[in-house]
């Protein structure tokens, strides 16, 4: 299969300016990162906080365009695109967050925050209705908790809702930023479950980023492990989990606790 | 409880069918619903389970640290002293000198306006009466056993330390006056994975050189597993399996343990699924009758959900004292124990 | 560093607000309609006389010109002299300001004694006896105004039970009416501010750090809490000692002080225009000052504005 994304030389650069300062301080938050993901893939990114992994992520998204480098995403340059190209590029690739009680607005029903995105997309309200539905049962919500406010829904249930919100946009693309770090064990597992699922279903590829190596090593096909804004290594999953190259990539997985040989029993 | 000995020398902190509940506004809040635990000096007991298992607040229950609409009921019992009914004056005397405290965020939980080397200090001078000059220079050196230069980091505010940095510093000043015990509550969640290891190794070098023995707070089943000698696993404001830590990893006697770790992703399990629990946590002002789990368990059956399985010693294991609060405990089948 | 480039960020402020406050007076003074001159030389005046004063006030000169020497005549202080006693305008403020600064500022430290334990009290004793008293004071010293309260002050104290002198100045005793009558009302505003600061500070992680070390309360609320609890504090605090200012020259009034209060009164009801403006420019240049002031104290005090 081929690439679905290829990020090449991306580098985004803050300038913390002073009064007295003559020079501002240059921050490369991301300093010449490149990197490709096949479609149907999913590419996991660690590093410590402060890695500059979220940055990178918006950078690609051009949600913070990029100070230097190119993206191209299913075949969009999001550097030039004219402003409607760039709309059906902002659908195809899409971003789900860490905070799910942060991230859907309180006054709004879920399948009112569902359907925002069809409705910029022109869907008339019989097929937005239609939809809204189907994607909330595709997430694993009851059709009949619609109407209900976010407020009424536990951390994982966000999560789903904003998942859906996120494939309302018919994503081909998603950026998973943390998404289940702030849910328990038993909860996370059934999101992790949903959204490889809905990768398989979909055919969607992701960029799966995370501090719980265990997780990435879990559930990626590829690896990159990033620090201090740059890529320090990358490759198939299987390979830098067994052989890192790079020497913090081998002292992040062996400091990494691992249930190792525990199995679950068979009940 | 007839397996732990009363007056157990190595046993120094002892809950003893603890039960904390809080005022709420629809009726009473049962957060700890009977929990016995035996911390062994110089050894790690973690407490793991889920948001709203009962696992701070139980650690809270022991320094008295829980806010006014609490209600206690049980034991705690400090060698020999039951805390719940001591006076707070010599409540405060056992705290941060005797029993001291870790918390989970190391920006949030020191003083931001006081210079680290004070707040070292300051734990000394309170408990020990050492006059300013003195405890400083105990302050400088307890920094140093946490792996801190002291001398550079003394007059250093909070904000000019990383996170780890912080965590080493609320370490000090924990075991600044050389507590018997140290309540950790997720010390490491917020850090990062390579610092989580070195706080980590720095508490176990604290339980080997002081023999402090350490009640664990933890989500984190892989960290539990490398880190703590024995762990209760606690669902819903009650412990549902109680065993070392070498026991409960090799096989799971209570389901919710077992699904617990089959929903624990792994490397060595790519390409599986990971076993979701379904459902979610019971509200702690609406939990099921009978076994708490039982809702989401695979294995309920009619009798779990009306009759409150008891914490008991299984009758498959031969040799060691775990136990399960599960009717059918004995029904679970461990692949882990045989294919090891 | 950066409280350098701090305390030069707030002193261009300083400057830019001072600025801004005499271009205001200078505008007002011309938009009102009519001629000053007109008004300080009386209608019954002569076209001549009238001229004579035009002169003296300089607002024959074009605008640009009259605009640029008050601009300049003001960077010197140099406010002209009062129409009435042919003195320097500086030198009477300057005469009457002690007493007026002196009366602002033991208000000042009588409302934060009063504001710090009352406020305090109220946090740590939520929901109690203390608290419902510390708030009912705060409410009721609002709701009063500073001159009935002078006023209410003079006819017990000083009318019936005569501890106090009735007016004037000259021992320490004239001082403690004026001063309570100055202070309550700020005191009353801060003690809401302190209950809320310190309450918002003893629900803080490092509270419950600091408890978990089997501190006293004593230790945690004063050790711990309150450094920053008062912080915002400051800031709030170096407002309200402008407001002392604004409220002194009523309460020189009820008690017959001769401060500030009683030259800018007089030089309103005498149309003493020289007076006037450079009185407005004082005030705002003292008010700028204590607020600048309390910010670089809040840095200075608070070490993550100090290195950060």
């Amino acid at each position: 299969m081929g690439e679905l994304v290829r990020v090449e030389g991306l580098s985004k650069v803050h300038y913390a300016a002073g009064l007295l300062k003559r020079r501002a301080r240059v921050v490369r938050a991301v300093d010449d990162v490149s990197l490709a993901i096949r479609h149907n893939t999913i590419l996991g990114l660690v590093g410590e906080s402060g890695s500059g992994k979220s940055t990178l992520a918006r950078a690609m998204l051009y949600l913070d365009p990029p100070t230097a480098g190119s993206v191209i995403i299913d075949g969009l340059d999001p550097a030039a695109l004219s402003r409607s190209q760039m709309r059906q590029f902002r659908h195809r690739a899409q971003i789900v967050v860490q905070d799910p009680y942060a991230a859907l607005n309180p006054r709004l029903s879920i399948a009112a925050s569902v359907a925002e995105g069809l409705r910029n997309r022109g869907f008339p309200r019989r097929a937005r209705e239609r939809r809204v539905a189907e994607l909330l049962e595709m997430v694993g919500i009851a059709s009949r908790r619609a109407r209900d406010n976010p407020q009424q829904f536990s951390g994982g249930q966000r999560q789903r809702v904003i998942i859906a919100r996120a494939l309302a946009m018919d994503p081909r693309f998603l950026i998973l930023d943390e998404p289940v770090s702030s849910l328990d064990v038993s909860i996370q597992a059934q999101i992790i479950n949903l959204l490889l699922d809905l990768k398989q279903r979909l055919a969607l590829t992701y960029l799966f980023i995370s501090h719980d190596l265990n997780l990435v090593a879990y559930m990626s096909d590829a690896i990159a492990v990033m620090k201090d804004g740059r890529i320090v290594e990358m490759g198939d999953a299987a390979e830098v989990i067994a052989q890192p190259h790079d020497p913090y990539t081998q002292m992040l997985f062996d400091n990494a606790p691992r249930l190792l040989d525990v199995r679950p029993g068979r009940i | 409880m007839e397996s732990t000995p009363r007056g157990d020398p190595a046993a120094v902190l002892r809950l003893e069918a603890l039960t904390v509940s809080f005022t709420g506004n629809g009726g009473p809040i049962r957060a700890v619903r009977g929990v016995d635990i035996t911390l062994q000096a110089a050894s790690v007991h973690a407490l793991v389970g889920e948001s709203g298992a009962g696992k701070s607040v139980s650690a809270k229950a022991v320094l008295g640290l829980l806010p006014r609409s609490a209600t206690c009921g049980g034991r705690i019992l400090f060698h020999d002293t039951d805390l719940l009914s001591l006076p707070a004056r010599s409540l405060r005397a056992i705290r941060g000198k005797r029993i001291a405290m870790v918390f989970q965020q190391p920006d949030k939980h020191l003083n931001p306006t006081m210079r680290v080397g004070s707040q070292v200090a300051e734990v000394l001078r309170y408990h020990n009466g050492i006059e300013r000059r003195e405890a400083l220079l105990q302050a400088r050196s307890l920094l140093d056993m946490v792996e801190l230069n002291g001398r550079e980091v003394l007059r250093s505010f909070p904000h000019e330390l990383s996170g780890g940095m912080k965590q080493r510093v609320a370490i000090a000043s924990a075991i600044a006056c050389r507590p018997e015990v140290l309540i950790a509550d997720e010390p490491t969640t917020a850090l990062d994975a390579t610092i989580q290891s070195q706080i980590l190794a720095l508490l176990d070098r604290v339980r080997r050189e002081l023999g402090t023995a350490i009640l664990f707070i933890s989500h984190d089943l892989p960290l539990v597993r490398g880190f703590a000698d024995d762990v209760s696993v606690l669902y819903a404001g009650r412990i549902v399996e109680q065993a070392t830590s070498r026991e409960l990893f090799s096989c799971a006697h209570h389901p919710y343990t077992d699904r617990l770790i089959a929903a624990t992703p792994d490397p060595a399990r790519r390409g599986e699924r990971l076993a979701a629990i379904r459902g979610s946590v019971p509200d702690p002002q609406d939990v099921p009758p009978g076994c708490a789990f039982a809702p989401r368990c695979p294995m309920a059956a009619d009798r779990c959900r009306v009759e409150v399985p008891l914490l008991r010693l299984s009758e498959n294991a031969d040799v060691s004292q775990r136990r399960s609060a599960c009717h059918f405990a004995e029904q679970l089948v461990c692949e882990g124990l045989h294919n090891g | 560093m950066a409280i350098i480039e701090l305390v030069l960020k707030r002193a261009g402020r300083l400057a830019l607000t001072v600025f801004l406050i005499s271009t205001i007076v200078f505008v007002t003074i011309r938009v009102i309609p009519g001629d000053p001159a007109r008004t300080v030389a009386g209608m019954e005046a002569s076209e001549q006389q009238v001229r004579a004063v035009r002169a003296r006030l300089g607002t024959d000169q074009p605008l640009g010109a009259q605009y640029r020497s008050w601009l300049w005549a003001s960077l010197r202080f140099d406010f002209g002299t009062s129409f009435f006693s042919n003195d320097r305008v500086i030198d009477l403020i300057l005469q009457r300001f002690p007493l007026t600064a002196m009366l602002a500022l033991l208000s000042f430290v009588l409302a934060l004694l009063l504001a710090i334990p009352i406020g305090v009290l109220a946090a740590v004793k939520r929901w109690t006896i203390w608290d419902g008293l510390g708030l009912l004071f705060a409410q009721v010293g609002m709701a009063i105004p500073g001159f009935w309260l002078a006023i209410m002050l003079l006819l017990l104290f000083s009318v019936r039970l005569g501890w106090f002198p009735l007016f004037g100045v000259g021992t320490a005793a004239h001082w403690v009416l004026p001063v309570i009558a100055l202070a309550t009302e700020r005191a009353a505003v801060l003690v809401r501010f302190v209950r809320s600061s310190v309450t918002e500070e003893l629900e803080k992680e490092y509270v419950l750090a600091a408890e978990s070390k089997g501190f006293s309360m004593q230790r945690v609320v004063f050790g711990h809490a309150l450094r920053n609890a008062l912080l915002p504090v400051i800031t709030i605090a170096g407002i309200q000692f402008g407001y002392l200012l604004g409220g002194a020259v009523i309460i020189e009034q009820v008690f017959s002080l001769p401060g500030l209060g009683r030259l800018f009164l007089s030089a309103i009801h005498g149309r003493d225009f020289p007076v006037i403006q450079g009185g407005v420019v004082f005030v705002a240049l003292v008010f700028s000052v204590t607020n600048f002031a309390a910010d670089v104290l809040y840095a200075v005090i608070n070490p993550r504005i100090r290195v950060g």
